[in-house]
């Protein structure tokens, strides 16, 4: 069995508290001034001379949300308020997201599989917040959430799963849906309700109540573990029994990517899952970090500084293609 | 209290972490909860047993 490196599997992880604060209605309630005024008492805590930046979402063109959007750094709906703002820290590993469907999402987010990393980055955030302001906390129910789906804890921990091997033996599906009866939520690239492009998929912890956070990360780590070896195991066959299929599969990839003139989003990251599998099995010789960062760099708001048409958008993205994978 | 349960999986009760005793929302009654973890994690008994006393009169209070 060849070995395969953890991070070429489980692509990033995160986890993601959610609060409120005391006295305050929920975010689909407040008025204008209310919403102002959290925002300014949270953003006031992460001040920029600590290398914190406030991003308000008024401020920002549709490229520039959409642009976040794509980095997995603030959801769609953050984005569609024109309220919220955007708390990022200097590495861009802390994303706390003010006036979404909570006033709070702390987010830590690193790459592979550290949610035990990711939620200390989000409690430290969390402590400096509860410091200064008091949250909506109760014994039984734990942090009051608008939704009851994120009651408890408030912490949803997740990682992004790169599950090629899976899909093209076809056992993607069947494995999904055995997990999702684990207590896992199996979502797509883009989070709730997106479809998964290239295979990739997000899977996090679907309840919050009744378990203690460390028991949650735990449980998760242990489940996205096994997929990650099955994944292993997916490829490893492949390699073994059907090289050739293989080959074949990830040679028209990169023709495809080498010389189209036009690419749509969906193909692209169809076209870039093949090539990531081949390097990850060694089949191509470039580094794996080019190819994610060139899933990032296709994505819409990547390719241009001004809004473009649906033509000249798969345009650029065909001629980024060419350009980073002229020498593969 | 059933729509808690039904999307939590049939669990209704906080098991996690509470706004830290200096949390300035934090009730008197949770920060008495919070000392009496912190006093029988660190197996501090006697502190544990006079917490345990002040958070009866606060809830008999409530």
């Amino acid at each position: 069995m060849m070995t395969i490196p953890a991070e070429h599997i489980v692509l990033s992880c995160r986890v993601r508290l959610a609060r409120n604060l005391k006295e305050r209605p929920f975010v689909n309630s407040l008025s204008e001034q209310e919403a102002e005024t959290i925002l300014g008492d949270v953003s006031v805590l992460f001040p920029a001379k600590e290398g914190y930046r406030l991003l308000r979402m008024d401020d920002l063109s549709p490229l520039g949300r959409s642009s976040l959007v794509e980095n997995h750094l603030c959801s769609t709906n953050l984005v569609a308020s024109g309220r919220g703002g955007l708390i990022l820290n200097k590495a861009r590993t802390l994303a706390i997201m003010v006036n979404e469907e909570d006033h709070l999402r702390i987010q830590g987010i690193l790459p592979g599989l550290d949610l035990q990393g990711a939620y200390s980055l989000c409690r430290e955030a969390d402590e400096t917040i509860a410091r200064a302001l008091p949250y909506a906390f109760d014994s039984q129910l734990g942090y009051l959430t608008a939704c009851p789906t994120n009651l408890g804890t408030g912490m949803r921990a997740s990682a992004m799963l790169h599950l090629a091997g899976l899909a093209i033996t076809g056992q993607v599906e069947p494995l999904l849906n055995r997990i999702a009866k684990l207590g896992v939520a199996v979502r797509g690239f883009y989070g709730e309700g997106s479809g998964a492009p290239g295979h990739i998929y997000q899977i996090s912890n679907q309840y919050t109540l009744g378990m203690q956070e460390k028991e949650l990360m735990d449980a998760l780590s242990s489940i996205i573990d096994q997929i990650a070896a099955q994944e292993t195991r997916a490829r490893d066959l492949l390699l073994s029994k059907r090289p050739l299929d293989l080959e074949d599969m990830i040679g028209r990839a990169l023709g495809v990517c080498r010389y189209a003139r036009k690419m749509g989003l969906d193909e692209c990251m169809q076209e870039l899952s093949a090539i990531k599998l081949g390097v990850s099995l060694g089949l191509l010789p470039c580094p794996m970090e080019r190819i994610d960062e060139l899933i990032v760099a296709c994505q819409s708001a990547q390719l241009s500084d001004i809004p473009l048409s649906g033509e000249e958008e798969s345009a650029a993205r065909a001629d980024r293609l060419r350009e980073a994978l002229k020498d593969l | 209290m059933p729509v808690v349960q039904r999307s939590q999986g049939g669990r209704c009760q906080h098991m996690g972490a509470r706004p830290q005793v200096g949390n300035a929302g934090a009730s008197e009654l949770d920060k008495c909860r919070e000392a009496l973890r912190t006093a029988i994690e660190s197996e501090d008994y006697e502190q544990a047993a006079r917490l345990r006393d002040e958070i009866r009169a606060l809830e008999a209070d409530a």
